[in-house]
Formats: C-alpha cells, sequence, structure tokens
C-alpha cells in the first residue's frame, strides 16, 4: 500500500513548491535595516532589560534587547555551583522547603514589580511550578533575596501575577490536591475530594517581604494564568481555568470535552473585608519562608504553620466564573483595564470580555446558573466581542502603547497583531517556530513602552547549528513601531524561555549595586581585616575566618585539620571594587566553589575524607597574579596531636 | 589624539542620526540584506530531517492516495501548521474522497479566493490532541479546529465520522495520528 | 587629561540625545544621565586633589588618627606593612616624608586617574604588578589615612 512508502521526490518537489510560493510574510528572515535596529555597538547600554524566566532550569536570565546578548543567569529555585547558590552555608536556607532541600525547581513566569500599575523597577517575582513557591529578586543584586512556599497548591502555574501597587501577588495551583486532615484518598475520588486554592501573598511597601495574606478555597479545576484588574478594574483578578470536567486522568483528552471552561474573576478587595470581618477559617499547614539578608549576607528559613483560608461559601459576591470557549490558557487584561482577553488552547476565536459589562452582569444577577455553587456569568452578556479566526492554538496576549494587541499562537507559529478596539486582524508574521509566551516591554502594565515584540520559541529545529538531540529554545525580536511587525532577531536562550518581561534600562542601572560596604557586613564569622583571621577549633568543627583580597588569602598554610572534622571556610572578600568577585575551593570538597562578592562573607563547609595536604585557591580570575592566590591545608589522621596552626607569609 | 575625538563624535554622531529612525538610507547603504545566508526560512515543514519518525505532513506527502489533500493543504497555507509539535489527530480523505464531491467542487475550493473556505473544511479535519481508537467512544464529539464538532460513530469494532466517512486505517505520525477515511468531512452549514 | 574630559562631555551629550529621540521610551521618562551614573560608580571621585587644597596640622588629629588606624586595618593591612617591607603594594613606613599629602590622597581616592596620568604611579604598578584595588574609601576617609601615616612616619 501506499502508505510508508514514502515518494522522496514528492516530498521534494513540495519543499519546492512551499518555497516558490512562501506564505505572506515569510520572507527571508531579515531585511533592510534590521541590523542596524538589532545592533548595539561594543561599550554601548541596551534599551531594555529583558527578564527571561529559565523554564526547566529554575534559574532567571537576564538579556538586553535589542541586542539579545546574555547579561546573568540569576540562580532562583535550582542550584548553581558557578554561584555557590545552594552550596554555601550562606544559600542553603534559601531552597529550604516543608520537603527539606530541594535543589531545583520550574520557573515558568517572571513578575516586574509596579507602582500604580506601572513598572517601578524593584523587584522581579518568579514562580516554582513543581514544589509551589513564589521568589522574590532584588534588581538592585540582581540575587534572590525571599522564597516562600504556597500550602494547599499542587503545582504553582498560575503565579506570580501582581495587582498595581504590587499589594498582593498571587498563585494559583495548576493542579487540585487533597488538602486538610483527608489526604490519603483515592484518585478517582478527584470530584469529591479535590480542590482548589488561589493564594494572594502580600508584599511589604517598603522591603517587600511576602507573607500569605488569605487562601480561597474553590472547586477542583485546574488554574492556568491569571493577570490583575487595573485603573477600572483594580481591585478585580482574573483566573484562567481548564479541566472544569474535573479529569484526573488523560486531560489530553478528557479536559477537553466540554466547549467553554472558565475564567474566574476575583474581587479581592471584597475578599479583604471578609478577612477583616473575620470570615477565615485559620487551616494548620507547613510551608517554608526563606529570607536573604544583605546585612549578614545570610539566609534563614522559617517553617510557617498556619494559613487563612476563605471559603466563597461563607464569601458571597467574591468569586464568579465566566464562560471561555476550549481550555483557556492566557487571560490578559488590557492596559486601560477594561478588556480581559481570554486564549482557548483549543479555540477557533478569542474572546474579549468587557469589566463594564462583568459588572452590569453581576449588578443584574445575569447568570447562566452556577458551578459547585460559585455563580457563572452569562457569556453573552460580559463578552465585548470576538477575534474571529485569528489562526491556531491561541496562547498569550500583550499590548502595546498603542492600541493594538499581540497574540501568540502555538500550533500556525505566529504573532498576530489585533486591534483592541474593533477586534479586527491587521497584520502577523511567523516565528521558527511554535510560539509559546511573548513579551512586549510593559506589555502586561498600565503603561506599555512598546517598540518590541519578543517571541519565545520552543523548537527551533534548523535555526541554528545543530547540537545532538536537545536544541536551543530561542527569542525572536520584532519591531513594532511601523504598520508591519519585522523580524530583527533570533538569539538562544537557557533552559525554556517561558515568559518574560522588559523594562526601560534606565530603571534599573541607576539602581544597580556594585560593592557591599565592609564597615556594614555583619556576619557573624565575617572576618573584617587580615588582623581578624583566624583558626578556631570546637570539638570536631573548625572555623577558617579567612580573608581574600589581591592576591592572596589569609591564612594559606593550615595545619592541625583532621579526618572526621567539619571545616567551615569562611571567607571574606576585602575588595571594595566593582567587579571584583573572589572565589574558593578547596580539593575533594562535595559541594561547590564560593563566589563572594566585594565586601561579602560566604561560607563552604568541607568534611576532608582522606589524610594529606590539600590545595585551596581563588577561583575567579581576579588580578595579573591570580595563579598566586592559593594555599595549602594539612589533614592528619583522626587521633593526631599535629597542633592547630595557621599563617600567611612566614617563610622561614 | 585630537583627530579620534573627533571622529569618534562624528560616529556618535552618526548613530544618533540612525537611531531616531531618519538613517534608513545610511542602513541600507551599510547592510544589505546581511543575514541572507544560513537557514531556509521555509517553515516547520521545511526542516530538513531524515533521519525522525514522519510528521503528519510528511506521512502525507508520501502517500500516493493523498496527493490531492497535499495540494489542498499546500494551497491553504496550512502545511506548516500540521509539521508544529500538535498533537493532532487527522481526518484525511483519500484522492477518491475528493473525487466523490460533486464535480467541480475541488477545483473550486482551489481557487485564490476560496482560500478561507478550503482552509475551513480543512481545519474541520484537525483535532489538537491525539484521539487513540481505543479512546474512542460511540456517539463521541471532538471539537475541530475550525471551531466546529464531528461526532463519532463505532459500530462492531469500525469507525465512522459524522455517519458518512469510514475509517480506512489508522497511521501514527511523529506529532500525532492519521485516520484515512473515504470521504470528505464538510462543516455544518452558518 | 584635558582631552579625555572632552571625550567624556561628549560622550555624555550623545547619549542624551540617544535617549532623548528612542521612540519606544516614554518621553516623560527622565533621560539616563550617564555622566552621573560613572560618577556614582566608586572609582571615581570627581577631580584630582591638587598639593594647594591640603593643609596639614599640628599637632596631629588623634581623633583622625585613631579613625586612620581602623581603616587600615580593614582596607589596607591586606597589602601594606607599616614598615618599608613591600608585600603586595609598598610599605608605608616614610611615605610622607617621600611623597606630598595630595599625592597620597589622590592614589587612595583617585587610582584609575593616577595610573592614567602620574609616572609615578606607573612606575609602582610596573614594581608591583597589582593594580591598587579600589578600596571605596571617601576623601574624608583618605584624610584620616594620611593622619595615621603621619603617626606611623613619627610626626606629634
Amino acid at each position: 500500500m501506499p502508505w510508508g512508502m514514502v515518494g522522496g521526490a514528492m516530498l521534494v518537489s513540495l519543499l519546492f513548491s512551499i518555497q516558490a510560493c512562501k506564505p505572506k510574510g515569510v520572507q527571508s528572515a531579515v531585511s533592510g535595516d534590521s541590523a542596524v535596529k538589532a545592533y548595539v555597538a561594543p561599550g554601548k547600554y541596551d534599551e531594555f532589560y529583558n527578564f527571561v524566566s529559565g523554564g526547566f532550569s529554575g534559574q532567571m536570565s537576564v538579556y538586553g534587547l535589542p541586542s539579545g546578548r546574555l547579561f546573568r543567569v540569576i540562580p532562583v529555585f535550582s542550584v548553581d555551583p558557578e554561584k555557590g547558590w545552594g552550596y554555601s552555608e550562606e544559600t542553603k536556607p534559601m531552597l529550604n522547603t516543608s520537603h527539606g532541600f530541594v535543589p531545583w525547581d520550574d520557573l515558568h513566569h517572571p513578575a516586574l514589580s509596579t507602582t500604580e500599575g506601572i513598572h517601578d523597577g524593584r523587584w522581579a517575582f518568579g514562580n516554582a511550578n513543581n514544589t509551589p513557591r513564589i521568589a522574590r529578586i532584588d534588581l538592585k543584586t540582581f540575587r534572590t533575596a525571599e522564597i516562600i512556599e504556597i500550602p494547599n497548591s499542587g503545582g504553582n502555574h498560575s503565579s506570580p501575577f501582581i495587582t498595581e501597587n504590587t499589594e498582593y501577588v498571587v498563585a494559583g495551583t495548576r493542579f487540585s490536591v487533597p488538602m486538610g486532615d483527608k489526604v490519603d484518598v483515592p484518585i478517582k475520588s478527584y470530584k469529591e475530594n479535590f480542590r482548589g486554592t488561589v493564594s494572594f501573598i502580600s508584599v511589604d511597601p517598603a522591603e517587600g517581604e511576602m507573607k500569605i495574606a488569605f487562601q480561597i478555597l474553590l472547586p477542583g479545576v485546574n488554574f492556568d494564568l491569571a493577570r490583575a484588574g487595573k485603573g477600572k478594574s483594580h481591585g478585580w483578578f482574573f483566573f484562567s481555568c481548564y479541566n472544569s470536567e474535573r479529569a484526573n486522568t488523560l486531560l489530553e483528552v478528557n479536559a477537553s470535552q466540554k466547549d467553554k471552561d472558565f475564567i474566574m474573576a476575583v474581587n479581592w478587595k471584597k475578599a479583604e473585608e471578609y478577612v477583616k470581618a473575620g470570615k477565615g477559617m485559620k487551616k494548620n499547614v507547613k510551608y517554608a519562608h526563606n529570607v536573604y539578608d544583605e546585612v549578614t549576607h545570610m539566609a534563614t528559613s522559617k517553617i510557617e504553620t498556619e494559613v487563612l483560608v476563605l471559603d466563597p461559601k461563607d464569601c458571597p459576591d467574591m468569586v464568579y466564573f465566566m464562560p471561555c470557549p476550549k481550555s483557556p490558557h492566557g487571560c490578559d487584561t488590557d492596559p486601560s483595564g477594561e478588556y480581559i482577553v481570554g486564549s482557548g488552547k483549543l479555540a477557533a476565536l478569542i474572546p474579549v470580555f468587557s469589566f463594564t459589562k462583568i459588572q452590569e452582569a453581576i449588578a443584574a444577577k445575569n447568570f447562566e446558573g452556577d458551578y459547585e455553587g460559585i455563580p457563572v456569568l452569562n457569556y453573552d452578556a460580559v463578552l465585548h466581542g470576538e477575534v474571529k479566526k485569528p489562526g491556531l492554538g491561541p496562547l498569550h496576549t500583550e499590548f502595546d502603547d498603542k492600541g493594538f494587541a499581540y497574540t501568540s499562537f502555538f500550533v500556525s507559529s505566529e504573532i498576530v497583531k489585533w486591534r483592541v478596539s474593533d477586534l479586527q486582524v491587521v497584520d502577523r508574521v511567523p516565528t521558527y517556530y511554535s510560539i509559546g509566551h511573548l513579551c512586549v516591554p510593559g506589555g502586561p502594565t498600565k503603561k506599555p513602552w512598546g517598540k518590541y515584540v519578543i517571541a519565545y520559541n520552543k523548537i527551533t529545529k534548523d535555526r541554528y547549528l545543530p547540537t545532538g538531540p536537545e536544541l536551543s529554545q530561542s527569542a525572536q525580536l520584532y519591531s513594532i513601531e511601523g504598520e508591519k511587525m519585522q523580524l530583527l532577531l533570533d538569539f538562544p536562550t537557557i533552559g525554556e524561555p517561558h515568559y518574560a518581561e522588559a523594562i526601560p534600562a534606565e530603571m534599573i542601572m541607576k539602581n544597580s549595586t556594585k560593592i557591599f560596604k565592609l564597615e556594614e557586613n555583619k556576619n557573624p564569622y565575617a572576618a573584617l581585616g587580615e588582623k581578624e583571621a583566624k583558626v578556631e577549633r570546637k570539638g570536631n568543627e573548625v572555623h577558617v575566618y579567612m580573608t581574600s583580597i589581591r592576591s592572596h588569602i589569609v591564612p594559606d598554610n593550615i595545619e592541625g585539620i583532621k579526618v572526621g572534622d567539619q571545616v567551615y571556610f569562611h571567607v571574606t572578600n576585602l575588595e571594595q571594587d566593582w567587579d571584583v568577585p573572589h572565589g574558593f575551593a578547596v580539593k575533594g570538597a562535595n559541594n561547590a566553589e564560593l563566589l563572594i562578592m566585594p565586601g561579602e562573607t560566604q561560607t563552604l563547609l568541607w568534611k576532608p575524607d582522606r589524610v594529606g595536604v590539600f590545595p585551596m585557591y581563588c577561583t575567579d580570575f581576579c588580578s595579573a597574579l591570580h595563579q598566586e592566590m592559593q594555599g595549602y591545608v594539612r589533614v592528619s589522621p583522626s587521633g593526631s596531636n599535629v597542633p592547630l596552626i595557621f599563617s600567611t607569609g612566614d617563610q622561614q | 589624539m585630537k583627530h579620534r575625538i573627533v571622529l569618534s563624535m562624528i560616529w556618535i554622531a552618526l548613530l544618533t542620526f540612525a537611531s531616531c529612525g531618519g538613517g534608513d538610507k545610511v542602513a541600507n547603504a551599510e547592510t544589505p540584506e546581511a543575514a541572507e545566508a544560513g537557514t531556509t526560512d521555509l517553515g516547520q515543514a521545511g526542516v530538513q530531517d531524515d533521519e525522525s519518525q514522519k510528521d503528519i505532513v510528511k506521512v502525507a506527502v508520501g502517500s500516493a492516495d493523498h496527493s490531492t489533500l497535499v495540494k489542498a493543504l499546500q494551497q491553504a497555507e496550512y502545511v506548516h501548521a500540521l509539521a508544529n509539535a500538535g498533537p493532532f489527530t487527522v481526518f484525511a480523505p483519500t484522492n477518491a474522497a475528493f473525487d466523490k464531491l460533486p464535480a467541480g467542487t475541488v477545483d473550486n475550493l482551489m481557487k485564490a479566493d476560496q482560500k478561507d473556505a478550503l482552509r475551513n473544511i480543512l481545519e474541520y479535519h484537525v483535532a489538537l490532541a491525539v484521539y487513540k481508537e481505543n479512546m474512542i467512544r460511540d456517539g463521541q464529539s471532538l471539537g475541530m479546529a475550525n471551531g466546529d464538532n464531528i461526532t463519532l460513530q463505532v459500530k462492531d469494532g469500525k469507525m465512522m465520522v459524522n455517519n458518512s466517512a469510514n475509517v480506512l486505517a489508522a497511521v501514527p505520525a511523529s506529532n500525532g495520528l492519521i485516520y484515512v477515511i473515504d470521504a470528505v468531512l464538510l462543516p455544518p452549514a452558518k | 587629561m584635558k582631552n579625555q574630559i572632552i571625550a567624556v562631555l561628549g560622550l555624555g551629550l550623545a547619549s542624551i540625545l540617544l535617549v532623548q529621540c528612542k521612540g519606544g521610551v516614554k518621553e516623560d521618562l527622565p533621560p539616563v544621565d550617564f555622566e552621573a551614573i560613572e560618577k556614582s560608580q566608586p572609582e571615581v571621585h570627581g577631580t584630582l586633589i591638587k598639593d594647594e587644597d591640603m593643609t596639614l596640622g599640628s599637632p596631629l588629629n588623634e581623633e583622625w588618627v585613631k579613625g586612620g588606624e581602623n581603616i587600615y586595618n580593614l582596607k589596607c593591612l591586606a597589602c601594606h606593612k607599616l614598615t618599608e617591607e613591600k608585600l603586595v603594594g609598598p610599605g608605608w613606613k616614610g611615605l610622607t616624608k617621600k611623597r606630598q599629602p595630595a599625592w597620597i590622597m589622590n592614589m587612595i581616592t583617585n587610582v584609575e586617574a593616577m595610573l592614567e596620568s602620574d609616572p609615578e604611579a606607573q612606575k609602582l604598578l610596573e614594581q608591583c604588578l597589582v593594580r591598587m584595588p579600589n578600596q571605596n574609601v571617601s576623601k574624608e576617609e583618605a584624610r584620616q589615612i594620611l593622619e595615621f601615616m603621619r603617626k606611623n612616619d613619627g610626626e606629634m
């Protein structure tokens, strides 16, 4: 039979004919002035910072736009031996959870803090999908400052979207799970026993510290993505939900049965009133709250045991569902806050809801019915309109400063530009290939900066030189200054570039920390000056208070260590000069290096396993005499009486 | 030394000019289609790969019985989408199925001004998920890429679509599953 | 030196121009003052101090001596001995007799500029092979260190 008999000639002829009649817009990669538009001359700064999630790498990466140059990978949820993150004693507590130390996670969405709905350049938040957590990154130091675990959650995907003034960061669970006392239940009892939650985490306006303010207990659907209302809809939050079928197996088929799932609208100002009125129930839970202190240069991890839960049954007018076609994924609010765009992964249209109409429908109790006791608003009553036949597999929408929306389409691998006012498609460009999220600088905020749209692609196949079975995922930069989108640049990314935000460079760079002042270093193990360098034994613990400065460490000769000791190298970098970190490593250490910023103290734990003399050295090329920056540790048998001595420079 | 400074200031001024959007002329003169070399830019169906399992497009191209469908996919610019990661279930009418349509129907659909209608029909043959035979129940409804639903019938182990098309074979592809059918599915009239 | 200043000014001006005509960035954002950013970097403390700006009092200001010693222990001792012996950098004994006060102050607070323009500083770099790191010392702190150096050289 013809099947399986591949007509090579036909394939070739098909490919030729595709080339001959390329779909509109699939011109050669770049044309005209693309190179100039994406070119940032050596020594020049980029115009935007692009904070790109690392997906399954667990980290967040920082690129420059328009150049696509990678500046930094910020370790967040995954250990990073390069930076000692999760290996140094000071950073280990950051990765603590109620399950103990977790060295990896899956970071999907960055969210940049806003004030009055506009980027303020203070913090970036990121979510851990697998072991539910939210991280806050300080944009002065580009370091993870805080991580909070989310209890009663089974997979923190619908997160970390933020309200207009960063009052709250939300965390909606993707997997509904059994919770409370009754968690050992058959999976088949999903419909009875599994529930979803969305958590509202308050953010201290001055210091940024996070706290779980309340959770809302919800039916067992899957929460996917979310956006806060803004402007007129400030005070509301919108979450996309799929699996309203509440299937617990083969969701590929079983969660696609209904023609419509939901977008959930939460009146969080109302929720605050219920919390004040004492409607919340305190539930016993266990979750870790980890904070990094830039003064002691140490993290602490605290296990919290209580969370406040609101049940919509006791709190009327707080939660509503709006029908939305076919497993909605993206749920995006336009800059005015009036329109909420739902993107059904399997839908052939994009519904756009009107906040004004939602309010009218609620006032008129214009409900289709209820879902598990929560009112379902009438679809036609809340609909502003539908973008018809926009493409295949709509996922996410961002907005520019000129009244246009940009929606990504996974299956048809394209970005479609449409006008928010009349829902007309005005332009489309192919992406290479299979775009997921997209990013317009300021695109999710009240004040988009516009200028570019960046596609984050899952598949690159023939776009780069091949590197075996796994290929780099990619970003593609398009200019949106003209009527037509124009492809400027491809650049490879780390991990999976899931979502990203971009912010004008000047909002971040002026605040960037250059050094930590030695005078302010309150690490209890700091050696502030070489006079304070010393080695102390406490039982089988040995504490080395070490200093490092171009180009020596003090002490650099240590004797009297015994097999079975736990040796803590507390290394203080005495430099007070920007961009001069020192590294530290000792042979055979079962962890990683330390990378110590100027003025900082970091600690490496080493458990010598054999007798001998062990080299140690600075790992970060710091000066012309970097290669001289080294020393030795002598390790004697456990019963030995070699005295504990240390020195630097006493050449006999 | 002084010369160098003056030169660099001119250069900076030029750059300033170019970045103001008034520099198109300068830009074109200096970078004539610089990035033309390298990849094919065909789209996903154009990726050269003889080693991997064949995707839906390559399977269809390899079947002499589906040349009409392949032509229709090309005409509707639907080839790249079906080379995507998917996953898809595609109901693939044979050439004979197309021949069963009233005379002139196919020729008409292949006209440039009928592209949207053709695309709508083809999307009515594509579902986004893999529906294996053992998952399909009699009377099951599937949402298709064009927004309409089809209904499946299962009788005596044989599958039919919309009570009109017989499923002749199931052919796995790297990005989904193809059911070969003996009639073209027509979306419900609106 | 003068050339350098012109170049920096030119660059600053061009940068401002560049920023002002960026289409996508909103005009109400303050333009980037790259010059200010450069100035706020610890290695640049403005213009060099001149000899005539300096006055040395007698007797020594003991409070400054103490302050200078504390800073020495924290930020200088790693490389400079109080004897004549060279460690990473030169020993400090006799330094205040050999060098002008402004030269010492500039080496502490403005080492980049000194290494570019001062032949003595360049000679020292050739001898020591290590650029003196900027240790984020302010002019006031440098003055205290100078007082401590004078004490180290036996002044009262």
